[in-house]
């Protein structure tokens, strides 16, 4: 940057960020790094904190139960970010044009993300069961016998995937709603001048419009699905045979119920070093490479 | 701009707030520091002097779960002038004990879910009670043999217990009496019942006769059996016997061949109770907690008790349970809380106010001699099953052995996925490793 | 005639069409509250009637009699309602002015540190809960505490203990930049040259642009607050700083769940937010960033 300009910027670019700073430096680094700490001890949190060396990273290799919850978040993961991007753009492309109604069908949109957990857990627990649940009943009148969703192995992280899509497809809709406020009119009406049809809009203005948008809508997905803690917990507790156990779920086992915060610590900083292979592949798939 | 303007006095109007509510906030601070940092004193306590000795107890009952303790409390309080008590709810306790517990702002006596002692006793945490015990003259014959063992760890007792409770057999009346059936008292007649009153519609269940949602059930069914979750020692399991296939052979002709289940089928159905409240299932082993909840949300529902009925070589199970008093090894007031437990629960009549303003069993076995138990059709067979019921093995391994290795396992098992002989194995040798990592 | 009658005949049938798929989702996704609502109007005994009986054969206000007698709501609400618009007043300031410094300024480090922020979110917050309470405890010269962070309770039982570690999240951060970068640089360059500060560049020409995301994050940080569960309940200790969340928790213990009670309360609960969101509805309409600048 050239000269005094540059530099009275750059004065004003760190004033801006101080207290954000400050605050993250006080209430977020050094918390972490004192997690880090504790995963290479025995922190109980109540009596004990022993220096242990890589005993609990160890550890990690031989616990069978840790790398059944990584694969099922994973394969949650896998299904759930695609689709929750896919559908909270589509219904925020919907619900776009200034049509009469629109107000109270995204309100209707985002309730679920307000409904309590147990309020909804009881209604798709009915709605799923197979001999009384709405969902099988209707695939009788087509002659199918519906599986026990949340009851069978198969069956169930499928199941819980789709609960909470339904659940918190409505905080990314009104992202999108938001990001969609942000392209200006005359790009579109400039397009239609030039005789675009819809999906050409689509497809080469409002996607490219939208990158920042989605590159943090997905960067933010990822993270909250490989870190899914306890929405499953309501539904099957955890089951069947673990089917729906998530990793975040464990690391709380571990730390405040089996009493190893170190062990707990240990498999937090492994999550959080797949979360980030995976927030970077998501960078290159977005092309945000040029600041991130 | 209008809104520019209406946001910067929202941000003035709420800044403003904040501070007094700060200075507000260190006035509470203040008094909370004058006692022990925690949330005993309430500007609205009665004492007159300030001679009193504050005692903080900590629970997780809210809502109409705290007016139970708010009547223990409050007798207590009235019926001496030296301690005052006073109940603060903690939603998470378990949770804010931990960190709590790093800060020094641990309460003085807390409502403890027994089977934690294995885990937190040898972390210091909790004092024992074996000395005023002793200078009280309290005599451990007075309580359920089962309950202070569950209470104590590494020979020192760490609290009295409050409550007990076990699993026993209920049964809907109405259903039973259609097909002229009494209520079983061994597996055969179990399994037979529970056949006879199983309703199926093509290959859609209509009716179970006997719930197998939860195979967490399998450590009293193998009692019953004659069989150990653990060795005596606590560090091997030792279900994968002969005793433990007998169980599962059980479960296996309930569910495949007499078919009185099927996988899911309770889920949605009186969901937070359960379906038996439904009338949809005809037969559930559940505990005494239940009997409010069966007669508040049961419209039509007329159920009975039975204890669990005995395994093919006679054998009698069931899990005991409950909540005990414990007191902490941080608290300054130990005397203090000391004299509040034993009031509370060494006291038979204390004991029994608590059971009957709670309606739960107390863990005091002269409180139990009440009519209110011995007379009660509904309890009557929950005290039956309490004489031989045994609480869960008093490691810190075994509840991550049954939640990560054997409930899993099971659950494979009931779906068909997994035989008896591998699930036994499977759930032996990762239960060894949890065992393991316990320590 | 007939050309334009086909065609307002077409468009009447698209419509339709939208707005049965609108309609559709629409039931879909509010099935479960409607049934909340009901279930919190029902007589116990119909609770658990099989087959589900969704009219309940008398409406009875008693559940929310029951919940507004048996925890102090109005306390509870007014601790939860300062605790979330704190939060948001600090996450959409902070948020916006450092989410516009990472997308309109250059300065030495500002990659490294927009990615050292990023990383933390990775960290799951269960492990980062304890070592939080430690810092807020040994806050130094706070609540008692010497320069060193002992002898007191620091930050601990104060309001302050929610907000700050709040006060400026990642998220917000991130939120915000990534709506400055979408924002074209031309206003900035021209009202440089015009001699106005940098200060109110972002102020008065670049924040305004951003009310949808602003409204949005509002919204965001207000529910997070409202809901927030297990923090408040660690770092705070007075009964009369309880939340709307603990408070909701009073209707289930010991295997016991009072169903009515607890929807009333529950959706009573919801209310804030509801009518927070039907209020910023008006920044989701199309076209509202740039009508200002257009052209």
């Amino acid at each position: 940057m050239q000269g005094r300009l540059g530099r009275h910027q750059s004065n004003v670019a760190f004033l801006f960020i101080t207290p954000t700073m400050l605050l993250f430096a006080v209430f977020t680094l050094i918390p972490i790094v004192l997690s880090l700490y504790f995963s290479f001890t025995n922190y109980d949190v109540l009596s004990r904190i022993e220096f242990i060396g890589l005993d609990n990273y160890k550890r990690m290799l031989d616990d069978h139960i840790l790398w059944v919850t990584f694969r099922n978040v994973f394969i949650f993961s896998v299904i759930y970010v695609p689709f929750n991007l896919a559908i909270a753009l589509s219904l925020a492309l919907l619900l776009n044009r200034p049509r009469r109604g629109v107000g109270t069908f995204r309100t209707m949109y985002y309730v679920p993300t307000l409904t309590s957990g147990v309020a909804a857990a009881t209604v798709w627990l009915w709605l799923l069961n197979p001999e009384y649940g709405l969902i099988n009943q209707l695939l009788s009148y087509v002659g199918i016998t519906g599986p026990a969703w949340l009851a069978t192995t198969d069956t169930a992280l499928i199941s819980v995937t789709m609960v909470i899509l339904w659940q918190t497809v409505g905080s990314n809709m009104i992202i999108y709603a938001a990001g969609l406020q942000g392209i200006p009119d005359y790009l579109y009406e400039s397009a239609r001048l030039d005789g675009a049809g819809a999906f050409a809009c689509f497809r080469y203005i409002t996607l490219p419009s939208l990158k920042p948008t989605t590159f943090f809508v997905s960067t933010m997905t990822i993270i909250g699905a490989l870190q899914l803690f306890d929405q499953p917990y309501v539904l099957t507790q955890g089951g069947p045979a673990n089917a729906t156990r998530t990793v975040v779920y464990n690391i709380y086992q571990s730390g405040f119920n089996e009493l190893q915060m170190g062990y707990a610590s240990a498999q937090a900083f492994l999550l959080a070093a797949i979360i980030l292979i995976f927030a970077f592949i998501n960078m290159r798939l977005n092309k945000e490479g040029s600041m991130i | 701009m209008k809104n520019m303007r209406w946001f910067a006095a929202l941000v003035v109007i709420v800044m403003v707030l904040g501070t007094l509510m700060a200075c507000s906030n260190n006035a509470a601070n203040n008094t909370g520091n004058n006692t022990k940092g925690n949330n005993t004193t309430n500007a609205e306590q009665p004492t007159t002097n300030g001679k009193k000795v504050e005692v903080t107890f900590w629970g997780d009952w809210g809502g109409d779960g705290a007016i139970p303790f708010n009547v223990m409390v409050d007798a207590f309080n009235k019926s001496q002038d030296k301690i005052h008590v006073t109940y603060v709810i903690v939603e998470d306790m378990i949770t804010k004990f931990l960190t709590a517990s790093t800060s020094g702002g641990s309460p003085d006596i807390m409502f403890w879910d027994r089977w934690r002692t294995a885990s937190y006793a040898p972390k210091g945490v909790l004092a024992p009670i074996d000395e005023f015990m002793k200078a009280d003259g309290v005599p451990n014959t007075d309580f359920y043999e089962q309950a202070l063992k569950e209470l104590s760890s590494d020979g020192k007792l760490y609290g009295l217990p409050l409550t007990v409770d076990a699993r026993a057999l209920f049964y809907n009346k109405t259903i039973l009496a259609e097909k002229g059936l009494n209520p079983p008292t061994t597996w055969d007649e179990l399994a037979d019942v529970a056949k006879q009153l199983t309703v199926w519609e093509g290959d859609k269940l209509v009716r179970s006769g006997f719930s197998l949602a939860d195979v967490g059930l399998f450590n009293m069914t193998l009692q019953q059996a004659g069989g150990q979750m653990l060795n005596e020692d606590g560090t091997k399991p030792s279900f994968n016997s002969p005793e433990g296939l007998k169980v599962l052979e059980f479960w296996n002709k309930l569910m495949n061949v007499d078919k009185v289940y099927k996988l899911g089928f309770e889920a949605g159905l009186g969901e937070g109770t359960d379906a038996f409240v439904t009338g949809k299932v005809a037969m559930i082993y559940t505990g005494p907690w239940m009997l409010s909840n069966y007669m508040k949300y049961g419209k039509d529902l007329d159920f009975g008790v039975v204890a669990p009925p005995s395994g093919p070589t006679g054998g009698k199970g069931s899990v005991m349970g409950g909540f005990g008093l414990v007191i902490a090894e941080a608290s300054k007031n130990k005397e203090a809380a000391w004299e509040f437990e034993k009031w509370w629960l060494a006291n038979a009549d204390n004991a029994l106010l608590w059971a009957k303003t709670s309606n739960n069993i107390p863990g005091n076995l002269k409180a139990i001699a009440d009519p209110f138990f011995q007379d009660n059709p509904l309890y009557k067979p929950f005290m039956e099953t309490l004489e031989f019921a045994k609480i869960r093995p008093t490691f810190s391994g075994y509840f991550p052995m049954e939640e990560k290795a054997v409930t899993p396992n099971l659950q494979l098992f009931m779906e068909g996925k997994q035989d008896a002989a591998t699930t036994l194995k499977k759930a032996e040798e990762q239960g060894a490793n949890e065992l393991k990592n316990a320590k | 005639m007939t050309s334009t009658r086909q065609i307002s005949n077409a468009k009447y049938a698209k419509a339709s069409l939208v707005y049965m798929v609108c309609g559709l989702i629409a039931i879909g996704m509010v099935i479960p509250l409607i049934w909340s609502v009901l279930t919190s109007l029902k007589p116990d005994n119909e609770i658990f009637q099989l087959p589900i009986k969704w009219l309940p054969s008398r409406i009875t206000f008693e559940h929310y009699m029951k919940a507004f007698t048996t925890v102090p709501f109005g306390l509870y609400f007014w601790n939860s309602f300062y605790l979330a618009a704190m939060g948001v007043l600090f996450n959409l300031f902070l948020g916006s002015i450092s989410g516009y410094a990472f997308a309109k300024f250059e300065f030495r480090g500002k990659e490294i540190y927009f990615r050292i922020l990023l990383a933390a979110m990775m960290i799951p917050g269960v492990v980062t809960m304890i070592p939080t309470f430690f810092v807020l405890n040994h806050f130094p010269l706070l609540g008692g505490n010497n320069v060193f962070g002992g002898g007191g309770f620091g930050l601990l039982n104060s309001f302050w203990a929610v907000i700050l570690p709040g006060a400026s999240g990642p998220f917000a951060v991130f939120f915000m930049r990534q709506f400055f970068v979408s924002l074209p640089n031309d206003l900035l360059e021209m009202a440089r040259i015009e001699g106005a500060g940098e200060f109110r560049i972002f102020w008065r020409i670049y924040l305004p642009l951003t009310k949808p995301a602003l409204a949005t994050l509002g919204i965001f940080t207000f529910q997070a607050g409202w809901n927030s569960f297990l923090w408040p309940l660690i770092v705070l200790n007075d009964p009369n700083m309880k939340t709307i969340q603990m408070g909701l928790q009073a209707f289930s213990y010991n295997h016991k769940v009072q169903y009515g009670p607890m929807m009333a309360a529950a959706f009573v609960a919801i209310l804030p937010i509801l009518i927070l969101f039907l209020y910023l509805q008006k920044y989701f309409v199309q076209g509202i960033a740039f009508s200002g600048i257009k052209g």
